[in-house]
């Protein structure tokens, strides 16, 4: 499979990769290093720098970025360089940070909070953002929320609280439930951690996995499609893109690679891109706010 | 003539740290603390080395044998930055997990004097300043410190001056050069609540220069504290300066984008650059630390 790295700046923790249609550029955040990144077709890497650490990025009608940051919900409006604070979530909790997120067809925002001391306090929370801007709570007790994607068909949402290995699946009740009732799709055998995700144009799920470096296509009913090689061992969120959305885009980590294995893994930090031979969709975005 | 701080990497670092000038490089290598990476920039402003590191690094120095000596989280470490060897040289005497190195320089015997502190964000007082000894290996100094910070030992060997930005205090110590034991200790200045301390360089005559982070400032003592005059900076927080440049005759600055809020990276574009500005002085090269027993 022909894999590139298309942005080589070495993240701490890249995340959040997010194909914007209108500008033609992946999206994507440095979450240790408080970096907002736009990677364009000829590789080119802009950064912008971030007043806390991002872990989450969605689109809104208007153009603008939605960035999920340590104490809440921020507006970027890119061309006018311009920062909004939208919403405070986990402002009260200064050793929380929000992580993974993404729309749902209902233009509801469905977003992670995580422990960000390293402790691995299980006191993270599935947040749901209505599009009136009501934000409710929909699951506690969470270590690091992961693979948060609502499905294509407008059915349900993935989830996976990483440590867990296990990715689950629940049914919406409609546009005005957020009560979920979740389902386990598949365990990961040890040693292949569960992290971010997307949908291709057929419902199936694009995970990357932290410990082997592999992307896996698995089906709703568990079923694994394809397995994906990448030059480095620790993958966090896949996202279609490209004008044909014929692309897949990596994030990956270097942070917790020791000397040896930043010298072997010299794609560690880097956004890679793939042809994974299936097509997604434009990403959905929040109602003018 | 008034110094006035400009731009030089195009690196923005979260937290800049630990600038030194290398006469054989020629570049001024730096630290980006959360970023973990080690920077090399020239004076013409080119990032010309970027080096990813595998945890969060406290200071940089220059070796005997023209290696470079990182302290990370779990030890202190050598790196050739032309091959990319990277080799583990000592551990920290306590191990805990919640400490990484912070600040650190060598005399001109090829000690080595450095802190470590709690990297949780904590502020537990599990922090020391410690001396590495190629023989003797690494000794500590002083303990129950929360971040020990300007680091600058007396060229000779015989004296340390260093604070502990939690009280805000600068300090200098009386060491026996051969065995490295403090003999005496007093303090020389006490700054102001929005004054803290930093990192700090002697130029070439023995005077001090300090970051003053917070009030976006360095401050030139001389080296019984007294304050000789201040140079300000283009942003709040500054962390150290270093004197660089073929003549030592330019002064570079780290600085922290860190904990600036919206406002503040848009008052302040150039926070987490490395900056230069003219000074009135000259620095000293650069001493280095002696690997090889």
């Amino acid at each position: 499979m022909n894999t590139s790295v298309v942005a080589d700046v070495s993240a701490i923790t890249g995340k959040a990769p997010i194909w914007d249609d209108r500008r033609d550029v992946v999206w994507w955040v440095d979450i240790q290093s408080q970096r907002l990144l736009a990677t364009d077709s000829f590789g080119l890497t802009e950064s912008i720098s971030t007043p806390s650490q991002p872990g989450m990025i969605a689109l809104a009608q208007s153009g603008a970025l939605i960035l999920g940051l340590e104490d809440g919900l921020w507006l970027y409006s890119p061309e006018a360089a311009r920062w909004a604070q939208i919403a405070q979530v986990e402002a009260d909790r200064p050793t929380v940070r929000l992580n993974d997120g993404k729309v749902d067809g209902f233009g509801r925002l469905w977003f992670g909070s995580m422990d960000m001391t390293g402790t691995g306090q299980a006191i993270g929370r599935l947040y749901c953002r209505l599009p009136s801007g009501e934000i409710s709570v929909v699951r506690e007790g969470i270590k690091t929320p992961n693979a948060i994607v609502p499905s294509q068909d407008g059915v349900g949402i993935w989830f996976t609280d990483s440590p867990t290995r296990v990715v689950q699946f629940a049914a919406f009740e409609g546009e005005g439930s957020v009560s979920l009732d979740w389902k386990t799709i598949v365990e990961l055998p040890s040693g292949m951690t569960p992290d971010g995700a997307c949908e291709d144009g057929q419902g199936r799920l694009w995970l990357s996995t932290v410990g082997q470096g592999q992307v896996i296509c698995l089906g709703r009913d568990g079923s694994v499609h394809s397995i994906h090689q990448l030059p480095t061992s620790r993958l966090t969120m896949t996202a279609f893109g490209g004008k044909d959305l014929d692309r897949l885009f990596v994030t990956t980590q270097r942070r917790f690679l020791g000397a040896d294995q930043l010298a072997a893994e010299p794609a560690a930090g880097g956004l890679i891109c793939l042809h994974p031979g299936a097509v997604g969709t434009a990403a959905r975005r929040i109602p003018d706010l | 003539m008034i110094p006035m701080f400009r731009p030089l990497s195009r690196t923005k670092a979260l937290t800049g740290e630990s600038p030194v000038w290398d006469d054989r490089r020629h570049c001024v290598w730096w630290i980006d603390i959360q970023g973990q990476r080690l920077i090399g920039t020239t004076m013409q402003g080119q990032d010309a080395s970027d080096i990813p590191l595998p945890s969060m690094p406290g200071f940089v120095a220059l070796s005997e044998d023209h290696r470079l000596v990182v302290g990370l989280e779990d030890g202190l470490w050598s790196i050739v930055p032309e091959s990319g060897d990277f080799r583990k040289l000592a551990d920290y005497p306590a191990v805990d997990a919640r400490l990484r190195a912070n600040d650190g320089k060598p005399d001109g015997l090829g000690n080595l004097y450095f802190g470590v502190m709690d990297k949780t964000g904590g502020g537990e007082p599990i922090g020391a300043i410690l001396r590495f000894n190629a023989q003797s290996g690494i000794q500590t100094l002083f303990d129950q410190m929360v971040t020990p910070n300007a680091i600058c030992p007396a060229p000779d060997g015989t004296g340390l001056f260093f604070a502990d930005t939690a009280d805000r205090s600068l300090a200098f110590a009386s060491i026996d050069s051969a065995t490295g034991l403090v003999t005496a200790k007093r303090t020389i200045g006490q700054f102001e609540s929005d004054e803290l301390p930093d990192g700090m360089v002697l130029d070439a005559s023995g005077d001090l220069w300090l970051a003053q982070i917070g009030k976006g400032r360095v401050v030139h003592l001389d080296s019984t504290g007294t304050v000789l005059d201040y140079v300000e900076t283009p942003v709040t927080r500054p962390t150290m300066p270093a004197f660089a440049g073929p003549e030592l005759d330019c002064m570079v600055l780290t600085s922290q984008r860190r904990f600036l809020g919206i406002a503040q990276l848009m008052d302040q574009p150039t926070a987490g650059q490395l900056l230069v500005c003219n000074p009135s002085a000259k620095g000293a090269p650069a001493k280095r630390v002696r690997l090889l027993p």
